[in-house]
């Protein structure tokens, strides 16, 4: 048994000490804002086709020679349809609008007929796309995907807080953008004369029974371009707040109406927003910290299911109730001075040494001078003393160089102690 | 609802007992050294200096899992007792 727990101590500790040092040589880059690629071959312009209609060289020509700016790109683009993968912190988006498959035509993959692809992105529309081409590197994420991507009278985004707890009187903001086509006003019976409006309706969900009712119009006054909305209203109950955002139209002649016309566009995705003023459920889910109606043996009362809702509350509850321990724990002591602790341990924020000074005494020849020492003037600015010191061939200093060497060896220091005490191994010293 | 209940109860009572503590947010002054602003400078400076000497910060992370090594065998002696496998002294 002894032998199984020590080869399960040393197991542990190798890796641990295998994890902190791969995570201590991996390099750690913080995007620096979002880039967009995409093919072209032409300027970007708004809202139009960006189907390069240039082949494959001539791509690659306009993409080496004009338009690229931090050119730290891999592989080497020697062949046609080679994946393509870029070292720069964070790929944007690659686009391909068009059709064809041939060198002539849009560099496109032959299986692939959605016009616009991501990549390097969470939830791509199109799945994972690898770049067989290249294409003009400028603009933004953003930028690109909202003059392409989605000129379709939409809503691009909700941007209010989601399953939010909050007291009575808390004021609640409601926002989000939207992009909606001039002709999506008329709807799909435009016969009346009347001036048409349009606006966002944001309303309390009637999906949700316990929802809080409320209502805004918020008039729609620009068309083929995306605009944000924003309203703010004040919680006034404990009841959850669950909110639907939808285009409708007002006509004066036949009144309310869903906009658009064009009956393939997206004219109500709505969001769900939750806002409460009670901890004891989950309005994302309805799950409460308890449900008798699971208990109920007029609707289809199931044991199991009725002892586990006894016993064990919902996921949701159970994290409220966890993270109001953990606040509380964190104010009282002893806790809430270790927490205390740890949170000044786990800040990145550093203090600069003091520089130290001394002034020389009457009797000294020096009498009156002062010498002082920083170590921040030598140790953290450009003309460093490890940075003015570095290799001939590939430029490293000191710390580069000698890093890996000394973190080897420190870790090897410690799997000795380690070993040391677990197993009594240690160092024979030979005495002559 | 059995589990809930008695985290509230909990809740319950470690309020009742802060109530009567003092608040525990930053660490107390003791006399004349405030010990939150004398450990924040502290640590601060430890941070400091790994970031102009590189090894410090490796040196730090050995002793780190040294230490927490040590808390492993101390779990291991509590369950085993004398069949902990240390080294013979």
């Amino acid at each position: 048994m002894k032998k199984y727990v020590k080869i399960f101590v040393i197991l542990v500790s190798c890796f641990a000490i295998y994890s902190t040092a791969k995570a201590d040589f991996e390099v750690v880059q913080t995007p620096p804002g979002y880039q967009a690629l995409y093919g072209s071959s032409t300027s970007p312009l708004s809202g139009g086709d960006y189907c390069t209609y240039a082949t494959t060289t001539e791509f690659r020509q306009s993409f080496n020679t004009s338009v690229v700016s931090g050119a730290n790109l891999t592989p080497a683009l020697d062949a046609d349809h080679e994946p393509y993968t870029t070292q720069l912190p964070f790929i944007g988006l690659i686009m391909f609008r068009g059709s064809g498959t041939s060198a002539g035509d849009c560099i496109q993959r032959s299986d692939d007929t959605v016009d616009y692809y991501y990549y390097g992105f969470g939830n791509p529309p199109s799945g994972a796309f690898t770049f067989y081409s290249q294409g003009y590197f400028s603009g933004s994420v953003d930028d690109l995907i909202t003059n392409i991507q989605t000129t379709y009278t939409h809503f691009v985004s909700i941007t209010s807080p989601a399953n939010f707890a909050t007291g009575l009187g808390t004021t609640v903001t409601l926002s989000g953008s939207y992009y909606m086509t001039g002709t999506d006003i008329h709807g799909t019976n435009d016969v009346g004369p009347g001036a048409f409006h349009p606006y966002i309706t944001i309303q309390g969900a009637s999906s949700e029974a316990t929802s809080s009712e409320f209502s805004f119009l918020i008039p729609i006054l620009h068309f083929d371009s995306f605009q944000s909305f924003s309203t703010t209203t004040v919680v006034l109950d404990n009841n959850r707040y669950r909110w639907d955002a939808s285009f409708t139209c007002f006509n004066n002649d036949w009144g309310w109406y869903t906009c658009g016309q064009n009956a393939s566009v997206n004219l109500s995705s709505g969001y769900g927003f939750f806002q409460f003023t009670t901890g004891s459920f989950n309005p994302a889910s309805s799950l409460k910290a308890f449900d008798l109606s699971m208990c109920n043996p007029l609707s289809g009362f199931d044991a199991v299911t009725c002892l586990k809702n006894l016993i064990i509350p919902s996921e949701y509850t159970i994290g409220v109730q966890l993270g109001s321990l953990k606040t509380l724990a964190a104010t009282v002591p002893p806790f809430g001075y270790l927490t205390r602790i740890i949170s000044i341990i786990a800040t990145s924020s550093t203090t600069g040494v003091p520089t130290l000074s001394y002034t020389f005494q009457n009797d000294s020849p020096l009498a009156g001078d002062t010498l002082t020492f920083n170590v921040s003037s030598y140790m953290t600015q450009a003309a460093t003393l490890s940075n003015s010191m570095t290799s001939n061939t590939d430029h490293k200093n000191v710390w580069e160089i000698m890093g890996p060497i000394v973190n080897t060896f420190l870790y090897l220091i410690l799997v000795f102690a380690i070993l040391h005490d677990l197993t009594g191994i240690k160092l024979i010293h030979h005495k002559r | 609802m059995i589990i809930y209940y008695l985290l509230q109860a909990l809740q319950a009572v470690i309020s009742g007992i802060g109530s009567v503590l003092p608040n525990a947010s930053k660490l107390p002054t003791v006399g004349p050294l405030n010990l939150d602003t004398f450990f924040a400078t502290g640590i601060g400076y430890v941070k400091f200096l790994a970031g102009i000497f590189p090894p410090l910060t490796t040196v730090i992370q050995c002793a780190s899992i040294y230490l927490g090594y040590k808390l492993v065998m101390i779990l291991i002696r509590l369950i085993f007792g004398n069949r902990t496998p240390t080294a013979e002294k």
